[in-house]
């Protein structure tokens, strides 16, 4: 099983950066396009809220980002330095769709677009880092999520 | 991320995007598609270079149909690639950004909401 790991700053080029490895070793691993898609997606959620809404302690606060190569998919480990977050705590909003544009919330999507494109999803934090790890293949998104 | 904006027939602006919708290209289209929204003139957002979607690019789809629609007027999202459409879909966006396949298509959207 092949694993890769890299650590990434906590500011909005960093998530770019991010983003942009995640793709390219989608592309060496020779992995589904929607596997790919899944993996940036779920981490680009992941890493997109620590930034805009994380609490930091210092200016060494960081992300790492583990990617592990397996048959079906790929296994991902997101952990970061901010205050603890647990966000398989946070209640999934409803992803019925409204009609009434006026009453459309404009936000609060991201949990949900992780709960549909990844399975296992589970969170500890042991003391140093927020640990999230999920999985993602070319079967997801649940549209039911 | 790229953003270009031009007319789209006589009453309504087309937005081109072409990148990744992330936390850095929401960044960047932030100020131009609040000023074009808020013109509250039709919008077509041509997303056919859109190769990648987050929750953040889609808060400021959102954000502008929500302008647009204060007036009167209409947002609708322009043949946006499979991948990007099913994250629409799964953010349950069908109806409040509704997506067409063709530009043909985008007038008689527009034509309809206008009764």
């Amino acid at each position: 099983m092949t694993t890769l790991s890299r650590r990434f700053d906590v500011t909005k080029i960093a998530v770019a950066a991010l983003d942009d490895w995640i793709a390219e070793v989608g592309r060496q691993w020779n992995k589904n396009p929607r596997t790919v898609f899944a993996a940036r997606l779920c981490v680009a959620e992941l890493a997109s809220n620590a930034v805009l809404h994380g609490v930091t302690h210092s200016d060494d606060d960081h992300l790492v980002v583990t990617l592990r190569c397996c048959d079906d998919g790929i296994e991902i480990e997101f952990i970061d330095t901010l205050a603890p977050f647990d966000p398989t705590s946070v209640a999934i909003p409803n992803s019925t769709g409204s009609s009434d544009v006026a009453k459309a919330s404009i936000g609060g999507r991201g949990l949900l677009l992780i709960a549909a494109y990844s399975e296992d999803v589970a969170y500890r934090h042991d003391g140093l880092y927020n640990r999230a790890t999920l999985k993602v293949n070319s079967e997801q998104p649940n549209l039911w999520a | 991320m790229q953003i270009t904006i031009s007319d789209f027939s006589d009453t309504a602006k087309k937005v081109t995007l072409i990148g990744k919708l992330d936390i850095v290209g929401a960044e960047t289209i932030g100020l131009p598609m609040a000023a074009i929204a808020g013109t509250r003139t039709d919008i077509v957002i041509d997303m056919v270079g859109v190769e990648f979607i987050a929750s953040i690019g889609i808060r400021h789809l959102v954000i502008a149909a929500k302008a647009v629609a204060r007036g009167a007027g209409k947002l609708v999202l322009l043949d946006p690639s499979p991948m990007v459409t099913e994250v629409l879909l799964v953010a349950g966006l069908e109806q409040i950004l509704p997506i067409v396949r063709s530009e043909d298509e985008a007038r008689a959207m527009l034509r309809r909401s206008h009764g």
